[in-house]
């Protein structure tokens, strides 16, 4: 069963170039999907789309079997932003209780304590996130997700900045997230960790769905995802 | 769930709500001086023994009143006139608040709320805000008449202030979104929170120069012993003429009302507002223009200050011909409130360490581009209509100049960091109020022209060395030069390291329990 359906979704901001055309895909439950694509190929707006920051034009999302806008939809899923913004006036014990009472679920401090001491924050769950650092604050967003741990994450280069020790322990739980039947849609440009996590690959570019295949698939077909990303890129096709 | 029918989740607005709230206490409480514990504390003993002191005063001036009921009606319908100034600058303040932190709104979105329970939040923490001030304006009346009338005073409170609070508030929000919506049909969405932010302002100053008249009209009819009706105290007369339970149907009807309205006009998304905005011909400037002027000149606050500058200038013009409308160019140093955090980055690009003093002079020369644009053709049309006011406007130009180097001595000393503009409301206040006391004391000291003269020429050449220090301490805290404010440095130094290492400084903090 899918647990974000994306049909037939158009998007411009002008009126005149469409960012998004025709983008159907579906992420499945306890399966981890990979978003790739250049910069500008519609990604960040596809993600928009799907969080309802921007109106939805045309095509229809559904997340949890809820229209995307729906207050039952926002429960199924957290967004996790390429940017490191959180509120540097909370610490991040306020921050993830404020989060699980947003999802409406019982907090787990003894878990959100013992991600930090593997993320290498121990002793820094009580200090305002205001005198985290930049990979700190992304470790911060990856912790309140996986202690909130609703049906679906998305994650928006939200691994770019963290370390190679913290990303290697983000990955395990990533895989644990699947084991327990969650999803993630991954959106990265670091091909190595999909091919390591996704069940399956979306390739967008220029706003069309040029790729939807098991990443296993694309891997046997192209050498890498690497190789698949560059092949196309540099053909006539685009 | 409560109004899940509906879309909003009221529980999930509160939760917002409360972490807007923190941030206000955490981040714009704690601006300044107010970074110390010891100066919060102080402060909050002098609030509560100010407002303990109001109440007890209150209630010794109106004791012998207390079987006076028309006084008590004037008493609250005169409190009632203030009060909606009060919510005014509420609101004004809270929506300033929010133009200048984009960063802030961008939390929300992370947030699994929908559009309309982000807006419900918002509309929860704007009316908490109000209600603050309102409470703060009015809480000695309120008190004194509790006490005195004992639950009969209950009428008035609600007639005069609950319900007149409330609809104000509520009629200013609903006002608020009918003007985004009209800038978003004109193509002005981006600039739509600074302009509705100039509307308001303008809405404020014509209340506030009305609000005489009204308080005038109400002890008038007092003193005539007459029930005169006033738009103002509409609320208090329809409880008097139409009884409590009938008129509170009314207001809350009418809150309803405009409440369904306020969330029906909200945008569905949010809307970027553009901090920059390229003026038209502009790039023909390229060669004359540095980059601190172009942060400046293309600012959307400068864009406010001209647009006020241009309204105080034609109301001088048209209405007052006794003064020279080159005054109303004072708004224009405004501008220059924001303009050191505003180019902070231009510091930290590689290669522009330079001495402080250059950094100065290369923002107060943005200050007097801006002046001498505005400056030029309004003087030459000042001078062509009123050519008698030319050593008044020579005055009120120099004016202007000293308005700059006072505002970019407070853009210095209390930047606007982290979006945070209260900080620059905080060194504005300390300034004027240093500045009105200085002008009392020449004033008292009656002192010839030259000798005021040179007195205000000591206070711009003080205001360009603080500020030149200011720029100086803040590179040197940037650049963690040694020496610099203690209680930074210590602040600071957590950061990197904070001592949770274990025994041994050499081992990697990420290697700490593995």
């Amino acid at each position: 069963m899918s647990l974000l359906s994306v049909k037939d979704v158009s998007y411009s901001y002008d009126g005149i170039v469409n960012v998004l055309l025709d983008v159907s895909f579906d992420v499945e439950e306890g399966a981890i999907t990979g978003l790739v694509g250049p910069n500008g190929s519609g990604k960040s707006t596809l993600i928009k789309n799907i969080f309802d920051l921007v109106k939805l034009q045309s095509g229809t999302i559904h997340i949890g079997g809820h229209e995307h806008a729906r207050p039952e939809a926002k429960q199924q899923a957290i967004y996790l932003s390429s940017n490191d913004y959180l509120p540097e006036f909370l610490t991040a014990r306020e921050y993830i209780t404020m989060m699980a009472r947003l999802f409406d679920v019982t907090v787990d401090h003894g878990k959100a304590l013992a991600l930090f001491r593997e993320f290498s924050m121990e002793g820094r769950y009580d200090d305002l996130v205001e005198d985290y650092s930049h990979g700190m604050r992304k470790k911060t967003q990856l912790v309140s997700a996986l202690v909130v741990r609703p049906p679906l994450i998305v994650i928006d280069e939200t691994l770019n900045g963290i370390d190679l020790e913290a990303l290697h322990l983000a990955e395990k739980e990533f895989r644990r997230v699947r084991e327990e039947g969650g999803s993630i849609l991954l959106c990265t440009h670091d091909f190595s960790v999909l091919e390591r996590l996704a069940d399956r690959t979306v390739f967008l570019d220029l706003g069309h769905v040029v790729y939807d295949e098991p990443t296993g698939d694309l891997v046997a077909e192209h050498g890498s995802v690497a190789e698949m990303v560059f092949d196309y890129l540099e053909t006539s096709q685009r | 769930m409560t109004g899940l029918r509906a879309g909003i989740r009221l529980k999930h607005s509160a939760v917002l709500a409360r972490m807007l709230l923190v941030f206000f206490r955490r981040r714009v409480l704690r601006a300044g001086v107010f970074k110390s514990a010891s100066v919060r504390v102080f402060s909050g003993v002098c609030a509560a023994l100010l407002l303990a002191a109001m109440c007890t005063g209150s209630y010794f001036f109106l004791r012998p009143l207390t079987d006076e009921t028309a006084v008590w009606d004037l008493l609250f319908n005169t409190a009632t006139a203030s009060l909606l100034l009060w919510i005014q600058i509420a609101f004004l303040l809270v929506k300033v608040l929010f133009i200048n932190a984009e960063g802030m709104l961008q939390l929300s979105y992370q947030l699994p709320v929908t559009n309309r329970e982000r807006s419900a939040a918002f509309l929860m923490y704007e009316a908490a805000m109000t209600a603050v001030v309102a409470a703060a304006g009015l809480v000695s009346l309120a008190v004194s008449a509790l006490i005195l009338l004992g639950p009969s005073a209950a009428g008035y409170i609600v007639a005069s202030i609950v319900l007149p609070a409330a609809l104000t508030y509520l009629i200013l929000s609903a006002l608020y979104q009918v003007l985004t919506r009209l800038w978003i049909l004109v193509g002005l969405s981006r600039m739509a929170g600074l302009l509705n932010v100039l509307v308001l302002f303008a809405l404020l100053a014509y209340y506030s120069t009305r609000m005489t008249g009204i308080v005038q009209d109400i002890s008038g009819a007092y003193l005539r012993k007459e029930t005169a009706y006033n738009w103002v105290t509409s609320v208090s007369w329809a409880w008097n003429t139409h009884g409590p339970w009938l008129t509170t149907a009314g207001a809350l009807l009418a809150a309803a009302l405009l409440l369904v309205l306020t969330f029906a006009l909200a945008p569905n998304q949010h809307i970027r507002q553009s901090r920059f905005l390229k003026l038209p011909g502009s790039v023909r400037l390229r060669r004359v223009l540095g980059p601190y002027d172009w942060c400046l000149l293309r600012s959307a606050q400068t864009v406010a200050a001209g647009a006020m500058s241009l309204a105080l200038f034609a109301y001088l013009l048209l209405a007052k011909p006794s003064v020279t409308p080159l005054w109303g160019l004072a708004a224009l140093s405004f501008g220059g409130l924001y303009q050191f955090t505003a180019t902070q980055q231009l510091r930290l690009l590689p290669g522009a360490q330079e001495p402080a003093w250059r950094v100065y002079l290369r923002l107060i020369r943005a200050q007097l581009v801006l002046l001498a644009v505005f400056a030029v053709p309004a003087a030459a049309l000042a001078v062509g209509l009123r050519p008698e006011q030319l050593a008044q406007g020579a005055t009120a130009l120099a004016a202007c100049a000293g308005g700059a180097v006072m505002t970019t001595c407070i853009s210095i000393v209390f930047p606007a960091e982290k979006d945070n503009p209260f900080s620059v409301f905080l060194g504005l206040s300390v300034v004027l109020v240093t500045a009105g006391v200085a002008l009392i004391g020449l004033g008292l000291l009656n002192l010839p022209p030259w000798a005021v003269v040179v007195s205000l020429l000591a206070a711009a050449a003080a205001f360009v060395w603080y500020a030149i220090q200011g720029i100086h301490s803040s590179e040197a805290r940037r650049r963690n030069v040694q020496g610099t404010v203690g209680s930074e440095v210590r602040r600071r130094g957590r950061t990197p390291d904070a001592g949770r290492r274990g025994d041994d400084a050499a081992r990697p903090h990420v290697l700490d329990g593995h």
